[in-house]
């Protein structure tokens, strides 16, 4: 039975594939399937991970237990996230928007302050100090360097000076209220570029290396998995 | 007049390339070879990170620090993220550490449940006691909010339906001050979210494991210590397996499957609930567990090989480029 | 008899300071430094504890510190004598839990003297965590200056915004389009209407198709989401009316190519190698058929100007495309072309606060260099 679905498996991948030669019938087939299977899964995920184990499961423990505030507060939630469903009627769609505004509400207001401190606050800290509250620019490390030259004095004397430059430039680089013949504008454009250019370089690096590594594990999926299977199965 | 050669390489068929990317790939592949990698800061830390817990466990064994494992990824990036999610679980397993898992995604469920109870097996762990699958958390946000406080009262079921209260685990380890670490595997931006609740908020320490696509996004992190350690693709698992399987060695011994066909042998009936997983391992279980254990240092022979090739095309396309454009500015 | 009972005298007030100091030598002083004190900015579940020995490591190489709960006995801490601070913090259930801490030392014998010193502190759940302040100081500002800005744009002042570079390439680019007597390409992404760069680039739809309609060049906006559909449809209508060509306009021009990820990248390739664009437009939120779009419109000899804020695709866009509108340009363009008080407002709020961003780093890092962390513990908290 294994063996089955394992072809199966290698079939569909193989269907998948054959866009790389051009857009076929079995390749619509396949991502079809796809598409129809996941929805299918989804919607008995939904229904049994969702609608029962976080709406009938606690009403009903609250229930057995008599936890009547808890209770309460979980059969009101339930009616206003029901008024969701009000986006389907012409008429009533207005009644949707209230638990849109509790809900688009409450985690605005939760995420605004930490997003704030995790994304800007914690990063410009990060761009003055490093981790062991020692600063960035180290005039220490750049006399080390002098001291005793050689590439990881070099490397610790620069990196920090490097970060904070190019954090700054970039920072400029981004900032449009300001004529771009602005001498700081001006001056900032080609080591931004250079820095931007660097990291997208970084991440297409890795970009690719994620893509390859999705092939291979297909690869290793068909040739060492389901061809020893096969070969087993078959050969008795 | 003939056409010159690197003319003729900047006019390659695609198609050529990738029946060579597939040769490439293949060659390593088919001929089993590993790779050794050079173990990176940032994921020694994990490491270390985690053995920290089992020295904690060992000291305070009844008040012991679990490992939180988010299964933020769903199944088109297994390739690249299962080799962590299991690399971790092993270390955590053959530690003793408690671990709760659960799957961000409704279509990770599935692959959430069975790498957990697949690895969970290979170590004996019974379920409620060393190891609970909450299923999905629907909203991810407030379960991270609800671990704040008490998790039970949000996530009042595991995945099987059995009460959490129930469960002997969860009530040990139902807030964040025993959770010693969060693993949060992905292959979208869910770290992020991480941090930005359970790190930014309540000061809990985070690791990530992420697909390479994503990799480059959250090396800010590491630098502010947001997050204590990174598996950056499949370097990143392959560097976390190679650490497991020398952990492994020292504490069970080189021959793994003996330890595995053992494992149960002569076991106290009654112990393992049947309905997780089946004490036992045949013949066709016991390869499958021991191949996975090389998994990722499997696929590194290839993407190392991989990159060869693509560098090699870069270069030579450049020199195609520059070598068209002289000719044509001396035309 | 005198001088025996000045004797006797002497023995006797000398008596109590040799006992002193047989006292002093047989009865060792042991000390330490122990403070005892309720986590800030907590629910009330902690409480610290600092210690520092008072002894030498020679006279008391240990010490132990008995912890207790709610007057029942917890645990004992052992600090070995280092000579340092010892920092510890005390888990307990709840707030207004009592904790008590014992010292005691371990002389060189190994034999417990003490308790040295007793403390008591109690648990409290803090009302406001101070440790925040600096966050909400920030975010207060910046939706402040949002709210500010928004009215002001409304009010129809002016609000600076500098002419983005890849936004004098698009004049250039349908113009050359006009030339070849090719159709224009405008692909506004794969994500849903909720994505912001989708609604960016829905903006920069309107002016794009308002000189595509001027020009009387050939347009082409596929579509993979049905709700983006219908809002590109009534974008480009009301465009070609702006620009009062309304007879060019046709309903086939902005179509549904397909709702798959992929199979919407093959049809818009399948398309773009049919009717050959001469400049082709890819703003928007895009995933990994980018690289697809990008090199399919490449192959065909056309002219891309791409702008997403997805930091995986961007890498792909700057390789393959001719002009790129890298991550916030692409809102910028949209706030500069569409001039929207909203987008405009958000815009130049955002600015501000990058430009106190920088004005704070740099002022950071200069006092770090002074040794002064002032702008870091009020601002950068």
């Amino acid at each position: 039975m294994m063996l089955f679905w394992y072809t199966i498996a290698v079939l569909l991948s193989l269907a998948i594939f054959s866009f790389l030669w051009k857009d076929n019938p079995l390749y619509k087939f396949a991502e079809h399937l796809f598409v129809g299977t996941m929805v299918g899964y989804q919607v008995v995920m939904v229904f049994s991970q969702i609608i029962m184990r976080k709406i009938v499961d606690p009403i009903t423990v609250a229930f057995d237990n008599s936890q009547i505030l808890t209770l309460i507060s979980l059969v009101f939630a339930t009616l206003i996230g029901l008024l969701f469903l009000a986006r389907f009627s012409r008429k009533a769609e207005w009644v949707s928007r209230y638990p849109i505004s509790i809900t688009v509400g409450f985690w605005s207001g939760y995420a605004i302050v930490a997003s704030f401190k995790t994304s800007v606050l914690t990063q410009i800290r990060g761009t003055v100090v490093d981790d062991l509250g020692q600063p960035l620019l180290n005039g220490h490390l750049i006399g080390d360097f002098f001291k005793n030259p050689s590439l990881k004095t070099l490397d610790l004397a620069t990196a920090g000076p490097l970060l904070v430059f190019g954090v700054i430039v970039v920072l400029v680089y981004f900032f449009f209220s300001v004529k771009h013949d602005h001498p700081i504008i001006k001056f900032a454009n080609k080591p931004a570029l250079f820095y931007l250019m660097i990291g997208f370089g970084a991440s297409f690096g890795y970009t690719f290396m994620g893509r390859i590594s999705l092939f291979i594990g297909r690869m290793n999926f068909i040739f060492n998995e389901w061809w020893p299977l096969f070969k087993q199965t078959i050969g008795g | 007049m003939k056409t010159p050669w690197y003319e003729k390489i900047m006019s390659l068929d695609k198609k050529v390339l990738y029946v060579i990317m597939f040769v490439v790939v293949m060659i390593p592949l088919l001929a089993r070879w590993t790779y050794n990698p050079a173990v990176m800061p940032e994921v020694k830390d994990i490491y270390d990170e985690i053995e920290g817990i089992y020295t904690y466990n060992q000291s305070h064994p009844d008040t012991p620090q679990g490992i939180l494992l988010s299964f933020d990824y769903s199944p088109s990036t297994n390739a690249e993220l299962d080799p962590m999610t299991m690399s971790v679980l092993r270390h955590a397993f053959m530690r003793r550490i408690p671990v709760i898992t659960w799957a961000a995604f409704p279509d990770s469920i599935d692959l959430a449940k069975n790498i957990t109870t697949f690895i969970a097996k290979e170590y004996g762990a019974v379920y409620g006691k060393d190891f609970v699958f909450m299923g999905y958390p629907y909203p991810m946000t407030a379960a991270v909010i609800a671990f704040g406080s008490d998790v039970r009262n949000f996530l009042v079921k595991d995945f099987y339906g059995n009460l959490s209260t129930a469960l002997p685990l969860l009530n040990k380890i139902y807030n964040y001050k025993s959770i010693g670490l969060i693993v949060t595997v992905s292959g979208t931006s869910y770290p992020r979210f991480w941090v930005t609740y359970a790190n930014t908020l309540y000061g809990k320490k985070i690791a990530t494991g992420t697909t390479a696509v994503s990799a480059a996004e959250f090396y800010p992190f590491l630098q502010t210590d947001q997050m204590i350690g990174m598996m950056g693709g499949l370097r990143g698992a392959a560097e976390y397996e190679k650490l497991v399987q020398a952990l492994e060695t020292q504490v069970i011994g080189e021959d793994i499957g003996s330890y595995l066909r053992n494992l149960y042998n002569d076991a106290p009936e009654g112990v393992w609930d049947t309905k997780i997983y089946t004490p036992g391992f045949s013949e066709e279980e016991l390869q499958s567990h021991l191949s996975t254990r090389m998994s990722a240092r499997t696929g590194m022979a290839s993407q190392a090989s991989a990159h060869f090739y693509v560098i090699f095309l870069i270069i030579l396309a450049n020199l195609g480029f520059f070598l068209s454009r002289r000719a044509e500015n001396k035309r | 008899m005198k001088k025996i009972t000045i004797i006797l005298l002497l023995i006797l007030l000398s008596a109590p300071f040799m006992a002193a100091q047989e006292t002093n030598e047989e009865t060792p002083f042991y000390a330490c430094d122990l403070s005892l004190y309720d986590s800030p900015n907590d629910e009330g579940v902690n409480v610290e504890l600092e210690f520092t020995p008072g002894n030498t490591a020679a006279e008391v190489p240990q010490y132990a510190i008995d912890l207790y709960i709610d007057g029942a006995f917890s645990n004992t801490i052992m600090v070995k004598n280092a000579g340092a601070l010892f920092l510890h913090t005390i888990p307990v259930d709840k707030s207004g839990t009592l904790v008590r801490a014992e010292v005691f030392a371990y002389d060189a014998q190994g034999q417990r003297q003490g308790p040295i010193v007793v403390k008591e502190a109690t648990s409290a759940a803090q009302w406001y965590f101070s440790d925040r302040l600096g966050a909400f100081i920030w975010s207060l500002a910046f939706i402040g200056l949002i709210m500010v800005l928004i009215r002001k744009a409304k009010r129809g002042q002016e609000i600076f915004i500098r002419r983005i570079a890849g936004l004098e390439a698009i004049d250039d680019a349908v113009g050359r389009a006009t030339e070849m007597g090719r159709p224009v390409y405008y692909i506004p992404g794969t994500s849903v209407i909720d994505d912001i760069a989708t609604l960016a680039s829905l903006n920069i739809l309107r002016p794009v198709a308002q000189q595509v309609a001027t020009y009387e060049t050939p347009f082409s906006v596929p579509i993979q989401d049905p709700v983006v559909l219908t809002v590109a449809q009534d974008v480009v209508k009301e465009a070609y009316m702006a620009a009062g060509r309304a007879d060019l306009h046709d309903e086939g021009m902005v179509y549904l190519a397909s709702v798959g990820q992929f199979a919407y990248a093959a049809a818009v390739n399948g398309a773009m190698v049919r009717e050959k664009p001469a400049t082709v437009f890819l703003l928007g939120m895009f995933w990994a058929e980018s690289l697809m779009l990008a090199e399919t419109a490449n192959t065909v000899g056309a002219i891309q100007i791409a702008g997403t804020d997805s930091t995986s695709q961007l890498p792909f866009f700057i390789a393959a495309c001719d002009y790129t509108l890298i991550g916030e340009e692409l809102y910028a363009a949209s706030a500069y072309l569409s001039r929207e008080p909203l987008l405009l407002g958000t815009l130049k709020a955002q600015d501000i606060i990058k430009g106190a961003v920088i004005i704070s780093l740099v002022l950071a890092i200069v006092l770090m260099l002074f040794g002064s962390d002032f702008i870091m513990r009020i601002f950068l908290q």
